[in-house]
C-alpha cells in the first residue's frame, strides 16, 4: 500500500466520512436557522461551529504534539494524519459558515485568512508528500545520496589531476571551481540550486578559444568558429598527452556536472517537502494567537 | 630579506623539525618547483600564494589565482595577517610565526591530519532543518505578535486610556480591529469610544447604555408589565449594531414572532389576538376602535372585532352612502342632480397617509343649508353648538322686533310699525318686541333642530327643561390606532375596492375592510406571489400611546 493510499484512504476513508458528515451538517443547520438579522458568529448556530472551529484547531495543533510521542498508543500516526487532513479541510466550510460569509478588515478576518493560509500550506504539504517521494526515487536512480557527495569528491580530484596536465590556468579554474561549488546551502539555495561547474567548462572553452586566437595571429589555421576549433583540437591531435587529458577533464567535468545536478535535485525534493512545514506551523501559531484574540475580544465587548 | 622555512614532519616518535633559509622579498607558495615553499598536493597551483612581510610582524597575503586561498579558516583573495594566521592549501598549513633572531620573517609547514580536516570542515547544509531558517522561533515570534497586536494593544487601550492615543495611533493599532462591522451611520460620531456601550468587560451592552441618549423612546408595553416574561428584552437583542450602515433597524417579522408566537398560551391574560407569527397566516382578524362616549360626555372608544357579528359604525351620525353616491346623481341645491364621487367629500391629508376630517361647511352646507328664515332665505345658522344655534335665532328675530316694520298679522303693533331710524320706543313697547321675537325664534329653533336642518345627520333629543342636545359625532378619526396604514401607499387600488359605501343604506354600515381584504394582496415576509410583509409594516414597536396592555 503506497503512501498515497494510506493517508487519504485510512481505514476506508473513515475520516473522509466524519469531515463529509461535519460539512453537510453544517451547512443544512446554516440553510435552516433563522438568524436574527444576518448570518453570523453571534447566533445560537454562530456560538455552535465556532466551538467546533476552535476546538478543531486545537485538536488539529494537537497533531505536532501527537507525532512527536512515538509511544503514545491513542490510535496510529497514520489515522491522525488522515484525520488531520480531513478535518483540517473541512474547517473551511465549518468557519465560512461560522462567520456567515462576512469579512473584514478586524482581527476576526485575519483569523480566518490565516486558517487558510495554513490549510493552503498544508494541502501544499499533502500534495508534496503524495508526489515527490516518488520522484525523489527516479531521481536517484538506485543510488544514495552518500553516494553523490563521495563521487563529487572523487571527481573534484580526478578534475585537478587531469587539469595539471592540460595547463596551469586550467588547474587553477578547476580549483576554484572545486573551492566555489556549493551543495546544498541557504533554504533558498535549496530550493532554487545552481551549479557552478559550468564555470569549469566556461574556463576550459575560454582556454580552447585563447589557444585557437593564438593559431590566428600566427596564422597557422584559418578563421574558424571556436566549436570546430575544439573538434580539432580534441581529434587530429588526439596523440597528444596534453589533449588526451583534456578530453578526459571534460569527460569528468561532465560527469560532475551530471551528478551534481542530481544531487541539486534530491535536495531541492527534500526541500520542497519540508518547506511547506515552514509556513504551516508558524502561521498556526499565529492563527492559534489570533483565535484567541478573536474569541476573547467578542466576548469582552459583548 | 631572510626567511625562515621551518617544516614539521610527523614521526611516530614526535615532530621532527626541519628549517630552511629563503632569501627574497617576497615567499611564494604553490606546486611549482621554483616556489620557495613547494607543496605536492594537487589542491595547489604552480603559483598559489604570495606572502610578503611587510615589518612589525605583519604579512600580505595574496592569492595568485581566482580560487583564493584559505587564510585563517576563511577562503579569501588577500589579506594583511599578525604572525600567528594560517594559510591552507590542500591538506598543508602554513603558520606565519615570529621570526626568531637573525630573521626578518618565518613560516611553520605542517600537515594537516585527515582527521582534523574532517572536523574543521562545516558539515554541507543538505536540508532546510540544516539551514537557518527554524519552524520553532517563527512561531513562538509569529503567536506573541497576534496576541501583541490582537489582544494586548487592545487591551491597553481599554484599560489605560493614557496610552490608549498613542496605541490607537497605530497602523493596526486598538480596537478598531475588534470591531466585527461598521456601527449604523447614527453612532459613528461616538463609535471610537467603545466604552460607551461596552461599559464592563465581558458583560453585554446594557439597555442603561441605549437610554442614556434614547431616554425618550416609548416603551412597548406599560411599564407594569415585565416585558421579559415574554422573552428577550434586551434592547440589543433587535438592535443587533456593527452590521452595516442601515443593520440596526430590524424589519424581518422574527422580530416580533420570537415573542408573539403562542403568547397567549405562555403569558397569562394575554389577548388571543397578539399570538401573531405572520401576516398571511397567522395574524387574528382586525380589531377597530368604535366611537363611544360615557355618561359624561367624554369621547371613550370601544374594541372590537370586526368580525363581530351585528358590528355598527357608532359615529354618532346619519349618513346613507348609498343615497350620496347614487349612479344617478343627487339633487343639488340648484335643482341640478350632480353625481358625486368619494373624492368629493374625502380628501387626502398632506402627505397623503389618512384622510381629512368631513367639514360641514366646505363638504356639506352647499346642499344641506342650515336656513330658517323664509324672508332672508340666504341666512343660515353656523354649524355650531346648540347655544350659538340659539343666539343667532334669537338675535334675528330681536333686531327684527325692534326695527319694526314687519308685516305680519298676528304680531304686535310695535312690530308692525316702521320706525325711522333714531326714533325711541317705550320699554314698555320693546318688552313687547322682545317677548314676540323669543316666541318667533322658539318656534324657528324647534323648527330647526326637530324638522329641518340638524335632525337630518344628527340624532337631536330634549332635556327635562326642553333644551335641545345634539349627540356626539366622530365622522373620521383613528379606526386602528395600533396600525398604521398610508392611504398614499394604494393609490393603484379604488375606494371600492376595500369600502363598500355605495351600498352602505345607512351610517351604521361599517366600511372598513378586514384582514380578508389585505390579504389579496398582502402576505407574510416569506410569501409567494404576493406582497411580501411583514410585523412593522403596519405596527410600531416603540408605540407609546398605544402600549399593548
Amino acid at each position: 500500500m503506497s503512501m498515497r493510499e494510506s493517508i487519504l484512504s485510512f481505514s476506508g476513508g473513515r475520516y473522509l466520512w466524519v469531515a463529509l458528515v461535519l460539512v453537510i451538517a453544517s451547512i443544512t443547520a446554516y440553510a435552516w436557522h433563522d438568524p436574527v438579522g444576518v448570518a453570523n458568529g453571534g447566533t445560537w448556530l454562530g456560538y455552535t461551529l465556532g466551538t467546533i472551529g476552535a476546538t478543531l484547531i486545537l485538536w488539529l495543533m494537537a497533531f505536532g504534539i501527537r507525532k512527536r510521542r512515538y509511544a503514545n498508543r491513542l490510535g496510529t500516526m497514520l489515522g491522525w494524519a488522515s484525520a488531520h487532513v480531513y478535518l483540517g479541510t473541512a474547517l473551511i466550510v465549518v468557519t465560512l459558515l461560522h462567520a456567515g460569509f462576512q469579512i473584514g478588515l478586524n482581527i476576526h478576518t485575519l483569523a480566518l485568512m490565516l486558517m487558510f493560509a495554513v490549510i493552503a500550506s498544508g494541502l501544499f504539504g499533502l500534495f508534496a508528500y503524495l508526489r515527490y517521494p516518488a520522484l525523489m526515487t527516479r531521481n536517484r536512480d538506485n543510488t544514495t545520496r552518500q553516494a553523490m557527495l563521495d563521487e563529487i569528491t572523487e571527481l573534484d580530484q580526478q578534475a585537478l589531476a587531469l587539469a595539471d596536465a592540460v595547463d596551469p590556468k586550467i588547474h587553477a579554474a578547476i580549483l576554484r571551481s572545486n573551492e566555489r561549488i556549493r551543495i546544498g546551502g541557504s533554504a533558498w539555495r535549496l530550493l532554487r540550486p545552481r551549479e557552478d561547474t559550468d564555470a569549469a567548462i566556461d574556463q576550459v572553452r575560454a582556454y580552447l578559444e585563447q589557444k585557437d586566437a593564438e593559431k590566428r595571429t600566427s596564422g597557422q589555421t584559418r578563421d574558424m568558429p571556436t566549436m570546430f576549433a575544439m573538434v580539432d583540437f580534441l581529434s587530429s591531435r588526439a596523440a597528444d598527452s596534453k589533449n588526451e587529458a583534456l578530453r578526459k577533464l571534460m569527460d569528468v567535468l561532465a560527469r560532475k556536472k551530471t551528478v551534481t545536478t542530481r544531487l541539486s535535485r534530491d535536495l531541492q525534493l527534500q526541500a520542497l517537502m519540508e518547506v511547506w512545514l515552514y509556513v504551516h506551523v508558524p502561521l498556526s501559531f499565529a492563527l492559534l494567537g489570533a483565535l484567541i484574540a478573536h474569541v476573547v475580544s467578542v466576548f469582552f465587548y459583548w | 630579506m631572510r626567511w625562515l622555512i621551518r617544516r614539521v614532519l610527523k614521526r611516530a616518535n614526535g615532530d621532527v623539525l626541519e628549517d630552511d633559509i629563503h632569501f627574497g622579498d617576497t615567499l611564494g607558495i604553490g606546486r611549482g618547483t621554483d616556489q620557495a615553499v613547494y607543496i605536492t598536493d594537487l589542491r595547489a597551483a604552480l603559483q598559489h600564494v604570495r606572502v610578503t612581510a611587510i615589518g612589525g610582524g605583519r604579512y600580505r597575503v595574496e592569492s595568485l589565482i581566482a580560487a583564493g586561498v584559505r587564510i585563517d579558516g576563511a577562503s579569501q583573495q588577500s589579506a594583511t595577517v599578525k604572525s600567528g594566521a594560517t594559510i591552507e592549501i590542500g591538506s598543508t598549513r602554513i603558520r606565519l610565526i615570529d621570526p626568531p633572531a637573525d630573521y626578518e620573517a618565518a613560516v611553520e609547514i605542517a600537515t594537516i591530519d585527515e582527521s582534523e580536516t574532517d572536523a574543521a570542515k562545516p558539515p554541507p547544509r543538505l536540508t532546510l532543518a540544516d539551514s537557518r531558517i527554524g519552524k520553532r522561533r517563527a512561531s513562538w515570534l509569529l503567536l506573541l505578535a497576534s496576541l501583541v497586536v490582537g489582544l494586548g494593544l487592545p487591551l491597553a487601550s481599554h484599560y489605560a486610556p493614557p496610552v490608549r492615543d498613542v496605541v490607537e495611533a497605530l497602523p493596526l493599532g486598538g480596537r478598531t480591529i475588534w470591531e466585527t462591522g461598521s456601527l449604523a451611520s447614527a453612532h459613528h460620531f461616538f463609535g471610537a469610544d467603545c466604552q460607551q456601550c461596552h461599559v464592563d468587560a465581558f458583560v453585554p451592552v446594557r439597555d442603561a447604555q441605549c437610554e442614556a441618549c434614547h431616554a425618550r423612546t416609548s416603551a412597548h408595553v406599560d411599564a407594569s408589565f415585565d416585558l421579559s416574561l415574554a422573552g428577550n428584552d434586551r434592547c440589543a437583542h433587535c438592535h443587533r449594531d456593527h452590521n452595516g450602515a442601515d443593520g440596526l433597524i430590524r424589519s424581518d417579522q422574527h422580530l416580533c414572532s420570537d415573542c408573539h408566537d403562542g403568547i397567549a398560551t405562555r403569558i397569562e391574560g394575554a389577548d388571543a389576538h397578539a399570538d401573531v407569527t405572520d401576516f398571511g397566516t397567522q395574524h387574528e382578524g382586525f380589531v377597530v376602535s368604535l366611537p363611544q362616549w360615557d355618561a359624561q360626555g367624554r369621547f371613550t372608544p370601544v374594541r372590537a372585532a370586526l368580525a363581530t357579528p351585528g358590528i355598527k359604525e357608532q359615529s354618532g351620525l346619519k349618513f346613507p352612502h348609498d343615497v350620496h353616491l347614487d349612479r344617478k346623481g343627487i339633487r343639488g341645491v340648484d335643482g341640478e342632480d350632480t353625481v358625486l364621487e368619494c373624492a368629493a367629500c374625502h380628501r387626502p391629508e398632506p402627505g397623503g397617509a389618512r384622510m381629512r376630517p368631513i367639514d360641514f361647511e366646505s363638504h356639506c352646507q352647499s346642499c344641506h343649508k342650515l336656513t330658517f328664515s323664509i324672508r332672508e332665505a340666504d341666512r343660515e345658522v353656523p354649524h355650531a353648538s346648540v347655544e350659538k344655534v340659539g343666539y343667532t335665532i334669537t338675535e334675528f328675530f330681536a333686531r327684527e322686533a325692534l326695527e319694526g316694520g314687519f308685516n305680519e298679522t298676528n304680531a304686535p303693533s310695535v312690530v308692525r310699525v316702521r320706525r325711522r331710524p333714531g326714533q325711541a320706543i317705550t320699554p314698555q313697547e320693546r318688552a313687547e318686541a322682545l317677548t314676540w321675537a323669543r316666541d318667533q325664534a322658539r318656534t324657528a329653533i324647534d323648527r330647526l333642530f326637530e324638522d329641518k336642518a340638524c335632525s337630518t345627520c344628527h340624532a337631536v333629543s330634549r332635556g327635562a327643561a326642553q333644551e335641545w342636545t345634539v349627540a356626539p359625532v366622530r365622522v373620521a378619526g383613528a379606526w386602528f390606532p395600533k396600525s398604521r396604514f398610508d392611504h398614499g401607499s394604494h393609490t393603484t387600488m379604488q375606494c371600492i375596492d376595500c369600502h363598500n359605501a355605495p351600498n352602505a343604506a345607512s351610517s351604521e354600515v361599517l366600511l372598513l375592510p378586514d384582514i380578508d381584504n389585505c390579504r389579496q394582496c398582502h402576505g407574510g415576509e416569506h410569501a409567494k406571489h404576493l406582497v411580501p410583509t411583514t410585523c412593522i409594516d403596519c405596527h410600531a414597536f416603540h408605540d407609546a400611546a398605544h402600549p399593548g396592555r
